[in-house]
């Protein structure tokens, strides 16, 4: 059980402030927005008695960094037509091969009920059932969605693809 | 590209330093308010004495009053800063018992000794209230002089924050109002009423005040501490109303309010209440924890007290008071609720009788939401007692208590793959045997913890099994599960990546020496249909087994069932519901060695669920059946995204499904004839009605007009049968989520099915018939949103859909007995009104005639860099104030127009036609293209001044215009020295290959674009390359 301290919300911060960002970043699509949401994310743990777990409480981080971003794009104060390339140079924390950087661009372009599923399957290593159970939807939507993303960015899971 | 490339360029994505340390900065600053410690590390709190205020810093209006009622309790709070701080002086005016206050901070207790005494208050008419996890039962109390001490030192911290790190367990701390609080209600009231007005503000005030048990009425006046305990005293203005709050490591240490005679209230006898601890998950025999509470009148005084203790993980035994004066019984208990792990409600997790899912659920919709009482439902094994099963929101979830996590993968080695016989293994119980039919297994996962090893939960961090080696792990094995958590496994051959972290198992060496504490065995099947689901659950551990419980008993403690299938020296859990429109059930016992086995199952129907459940239980294949019994029959929600998603009309994807009571309008007008019917619907929504008559038959006497607007018919429903298939369809001026007149075709049961709203409200996206025409297929502003769901009733086929309506009319359908392509073809005949029937077959899937065509595979490398392609939409026709349109012109003309803007290309065909065109907007927004055309072939070449301008990087092709789609600047090309972003978009459009490449001179501002017809992306690259080239770079 963790219980919501300031030392277990550093902790806690300090782990996935970084995860949180992703997800908001790759929905909002601004550098701002993203930290703004990463922000708000982490005030409405500390919102929160506690947690089963380390886990439990990422799997709510993430359900919660979905939602605060995808309000944020509802709210309309993400514009379109950003300029991705300009803002991933900008967001890039060390410099990326071009095959990153092109992955990068190609995930920005995914619809957005796409993104977090396709952010958690592949670099969060969650199976199909977790996925439903963080982000509330069934397997098989998660399925469905991960074959959408992956046929949208060409990813051979097994193999390069180019 | 594999996935190690996406973690690698995931991995860059991550906050600098400096938004890091700000954002972490700014949220610690946040929790210190959050806990009231504002206090900076150099206050030493030696001036906190200057910085007593008499008053609360900010006051609440609602508070306001209060306060200006009485200086007294004014006194008793102090601000400094935003933080609530106690006041370090003794308050005796307002303490009842003196003789305790006047005592020196020094003194840490006082013992309070004085002669037991028999007589005991005659307390009210006993009172229960059944809670989410227990009965709370008012019982006798007796007042007491029995020895015990108080926490006596004033608190030298921050209350709350002492509290917070003292008590973290405790699940809120704070039963009324504070300063630090009251400040938080009065900046949110500023900011709300500035955003969104007076009512809005006052809203949110009233949610902030009630969330305190005590509301607004009582304030928190003292804080004392112990080494061992800590008490907290709210008052209310006039001190007529108290509660005091104790905790303790023990059982005689507490702050009580004492009663005139100078005795405390003590419960007579054992404590009546009793309440499951832990996660709500545990339904098999949780753990419980015993309270005692009533209350007693003296004279004109109500005292109300409840006294309880656990064992809480980490923290040990503690013991709990809570003593109230002249609160109400409601404010007293929800005090309790407050503090201890009863649920003050009716039941846990969210529980709706329509199906409501959980997917975006997070509260009941009214707060009397009762779930029913459990209830006897018949099987031919015995009668079980089913508990009602309530919606399980994420939040419910426990974590990933374990460090191995293995799902059968294709390509495990067989030594490290768990079957069903390791199963049985487990369990001893014959699990294969147990499985229907019809079943079969897709997938077994075993997961395990081990001591000393943190939780890992998701496995392929890079983490490994342990983030370091414990003392005595042989390196080499270490760095093996190193390995396995990362995906790697070496056969000898050689290493192979798996696709996946899934086969996180303990059959490697570096747990032969460590010591298992919990394991689970998870098997997944699916019906030879996959409409049915069936899961069994084997495990000893339920921190392990928290997140894959399906649904939440709705009550804890669950009722017992005795004597299924002839098993009379045990028993087991049954809860039963509709979730997510789909029927659920699940049981689970304990085995003989105090292994939990849970069985539950989606849309299987009770009688597979009874049987598979009388084998597991009693470890038979053949359990003998007992009785005769009738079965419900199975319904559930039909999961669109396995039948279908894109369509000819739209993109489809199921909602989820909640059902409601259903009585038609008593103000329906039904038709007489079906010609009066399909008039009135051809008047209101066109005539998508009289085309469905075509093959159907109008029934008038089932359809009719529901709601009139200026004498007219503002809404109406059309029904009709064709064979076994029946059908109604409505159209309606207003959007179908927001009326409640319609009339609908009930379900079997008498209920009618709605989608749930989803995140988008529909979901779904349905085109105009105009973007079919005009292939504008991604213009959102050329397509209805769409919304469908599906119920299967005794093996037939209902649908619901409709549309938002923002063409003016909204249409909706209930279909029986039709396809989910037929139903929405159906929606499709109304909302397109289209005459010929035979519209909506053109656009079969083969045929569709517009795909966005990008990916990573689709880029082409030229002389100056890469032409990386991106997903092309089809927009609406861009808006230009003066159009010349095209001009034939003549290839010498064109050539200057280029030479003027010093582009010089080679074309990949010979043209026979060369057009020029001007178009320009008052905004300044100016465009000059000259386009080459041979046969199907065509290159154009455009200029355009002020393009920031318009409102998209455009450029018109036909009836509308092409826009890469969002976040299209790629600069893929920078290994080249030019610095202009380049975007190029490709689409394929009945059977047309089209390129589009746009860039602009950041100098002048000056566009440039490349759009071609049925030309390769090689040779599209080539042209944009040879416009991109032109000295751009000086």
């Amino acid at each position: 059980m963790i219980f919501v301290t300031q030392e277990s919300v550093g902790g806690l911060f300090d782990s996935y402030a970084d995860m949180v960002y992703r997800i908001a970043f790759n929905i909002v699509k601004s550098r701002e927005e993203a930290e703004d949401v990463v922000m708000d994310t982490f005030t409405a743990l500390i919102r929160q008695d506690s947690f089963e777990s380390t886990e439990h409480a990422k799997a709510w981080l993430i359900r919660t960094a979905q939602n605060k971003s995808l309000n944020v794009v509802k709210s309309g104060r993400v514009k379109r037509s950003v300029p991705l390339d300009e803002l991933l140079e900008s967001v890039l924390s060390s410099p990326a091969s071009d095959s990153e950087y092109e992955l990068l661009d190609l995930v920005m372009r995914l619809p957005d009920k796409l993104k977090t599923t396709v952010y958690m399957f592949y670099y969060e290593d969650m199976t199909a059932a977790q996925i439903a159970q963080t982000l509330g939807i069934s397997e098989n939507t998660v399925y469905k969605r991960l074959e959408r993303g992956r046929s949208a960015l060409k990813i051979s899971l097994e193999e390069d693809a180019v | 590209m594999n996935k190690n490339t996406f973690k690698s360029a995931y991995s860059k994505l991550a906050l600098s330093e400096e938004s890091r340390n700000s954002i972490r900065a700014r949220l610690m600053e946040q929790m210190s308010l959050e806990s009231g410690a504002e206090r900076s590390d150099e206050d030493d709190g030696s001036h906190r004495a200057q910085e007593i205020k008499l008053t609360p810093k900010k006051r609440s209006p609602l508070k306001t009053a209060l306060i200006a009622g009485s200086a007294a309790a004014a006194v008793a709070v102090c601000a400094v800063g935003a933080g609530f701080w106690l006041n370090s002086k003794p308050m005796t005016q307002q303490n009842e018992t003196p003789t305790a206050e006047v005592q020196s901070s020094e003194e840490a207790t006082e013992e309070v000794t004085k002669p037991e005494t028999d007589e005991a208050y005659i307390e009210d008419e006993y009172y229960s209230l059944r809670c989410a996890n227990g009965i709370l039962h008012f019982q006798k109390f007796t007042e007491t002089t029995e020895e015990y001490s108080r926490p006596m030192n004033p608190v030298e911290e921050t209350f709350r924050q002492y509290l917070t790190e003292k008590y973290p367990f405790i699940r809120s701390r704070r039963l009324g109002m504070d300063n630090e609080y009251s400040e938080r209600i009065e900046d949110d009231r500023a900011a709300i009423e500035l955003l969104e007005g007076a009512e809005a503000a006052q809203a949110r005030v009233d949610e902030m005040v009630a969330y305190l048990p005590l509301g607004d009425e009582l304030w928190l006046s003292e804080g004392r501490t112990s080494d061992t305990g800590i008490a907290m005293v709210y008052r209310s203005e006039n001190d007529t109303k108290q509660v005091n709050f104790s905790v303790s490591d023990r059982p005689d240490e507490f702050y009580p309010i004492t009663l005139p005679e100078g005795g405390y209230l003590t419960p007579v006898g054992e404590y009546r209440s009793s309440f499951t601890m832990g996660t709500v998950t545990q339904f098999i025999d949780p753990e419980m924890f015993q309270l005692a509470a009533g209350s007693v009148t003296v004279g004109n005084d109500e005292y109300f007290t409840a006294v309880f203790a656990y064992n809480v993980t980490d923290f040990g035994m503690k013991y709990f008071r809570i003593d109230g004066k002249n609160i109400t019984q409601e404010q007293f208990v929800n005090c309790i609720g407050t503090v201890s792990y009863a649920m003050v409600k009716d039941h846990v997790g969210y529980y709706k009788d329509d199906g409501l899912n959980n997917y975006n659920i997070e509260e009941d919709e009214t707060e009397n939401t009762i779930a029913p009482d459990p209830e006897d439902v018949n099987t031919e094994w015995g009668t079980l007692k089913m508990n009602a099963l309530a919606n399980k929101y994420p939040a419910w979830n426990g974590g990933y208590a374990f460090n191995v996590q293995y799902e059968s993968v294709d390509d495990i080695p067989a030594d490290y793959r768990y079957n069903i016989a390791d199963i049985e293994e487990y369990t001893g119980i014959d699990v294969q045997a147990a499985l229907p039919e019809r079943f079969s297994a897709q997938q077994i996962s075993y997961y395990a913890k081990y001591d000393e090893i943190p939780s890992v939960g998701y496995g392929g961090k890079g983490y490994g099994v342990n983030g370091e080696m414990l003392p005595g792990d042989d390196p080499q094995e270490f760095e093996d599960s190193r390995a396995y958590i990362e995906g790697v496994y070496d056969d000898g051959e050689g290493e192979t990546v798996y696709d996946s972290a899934r086969y996180i198992t303990d059959k490697i060496p570096y747990f032969n020496d460590k010591t298992r504490i919990g394991a689970m065995y998870y098997l997944t099947c699916t019906s030879d249909d996959e409409n049915e689901k069936l899961e069994i659950l084997c495990f000893d551990d339920w921190d392990i087994a928290h997140w894959y419980i399906a649904g939440l008993f709705a009550r804890l403690p669950a009722t017992k069932t005795y004597g299924f299938a002839g098993v009379n020296d045990r028993y087991l859990y049954f809860a039963g519901d509709v979730l997510c429109g789909n029927e659920n059930y699940i049981a689970g016992f304990t085995t003989d060695d105090g292994r939990y086995v849970v069985l539950q199952t989606c849309n299987t129907g009770l009688q597979t669920f009874a049987e598979t459940l009388a084998k597991l239980f009693t470890n038979d294949p053949s359990p003998a059946k007992l009785c005769e019994a009738e079965y419900p029959p199975r319904a559930f929600a039909l999961g669109l995204p396995d039948l279908i998603y894109e369509t000819a009309t739209g993109q489809y994807e199921a909602g989820d499904v909640e059902l409601h009571d259903y009585t038609p309008s008593p103000d329906t007008v039904y038709f007489t004839t079906a010609h009066e019917a399909l008039a009135a619907a051809e008047k209101l929504g066109g005539k998508g009605a009289s085309v469905l008559a075509e093959e159907w038959t109008l029934i008038p006497e089932k359809s009719g007009v529901t709601r009139y607007e200026n004498g007219e018919p503002a809404e109406l429903a059309i029904y009709f049968t064709n064979g076994n298939k029946e059908l109604l369809v409505g159209m309606s001026t207003m959007c179908y989520m927001d009326t409640d007149t319609e009339l609908r075709m009930p379900l079997p049961d008498g209920r009618k099915m709605d989608k749930v709203p989803g995140y988008y409200v529909y979901e779904c996206t349905m085109f105009r018939k105009e973007a079919l025409d005009n292939m504008l297929y991604m213009d959102p502003e050329m397509a209805y949103k769409a919304g469908i769901c599906g119920r299967m009733v005794n093996e037939t086929e209902y649908f619901h859909a409709e549309t938002d309506g923002t063409a003016g009319i909204a249409y909706m359908i209930d279909s029986k007995g039709l396809s989910a392509e037929e139903a929405i073809d159906a929606l499709a005949v109304i909302a397109y009104q289209q005459e010929n029937p035979e519209f909506i077959g053109k656009y079969d899937g083969s045929n569709q005639p517009f795909h966005g065509r990008f990916g990573y595979a689709l880029w082409h490398k030229f002389d100056c860099g890469v032409v990386n392609v991106n997903e092309l939409s089809f927009y609406g026709k861009p808006q230009f104030d003066s159009d010349s349109g095209e001009q034939e012109t003549t290839a010498a003309e064109a050539q200057r127009f280029l030479e003027e803007n010093s582009i010089t290309v080679e074309l990949p065909f010979q043209p026979e036609t060369v057009t020029r065109r001007s178009c320009a907007t008052n905004e300044g927004y100016t465009s000059e293209a000259v386009t080459y055309r041979s046969g199907d072939k065509s290159v154009r070449l455009n200029v355009i001044e002020n393009g920031a301008s318009m409102y998209a990087y455009g450029e018109q092709y036909g009836v509308g215009r092409l826009e890469p789609d969002v976040c299209i600047m790629s600069s893929y090309q920078r290994d080249i020295t030019l610095c202009h972003p380049v975007v190029s978009a490709g689409t394929l459009a009945y059977g047309k290959e089209i390129c589009f490449g746009i860039f602009s001179d950041s100098a002048t501002g000056t566009f440039y674009t490349v759009t071609t017809e049925n030309v390769s992306l090689e040779e599209f690259s080539d042209v944009l390359g040879q416009v991109y080239l032109l000295d751009r770079t000086e």
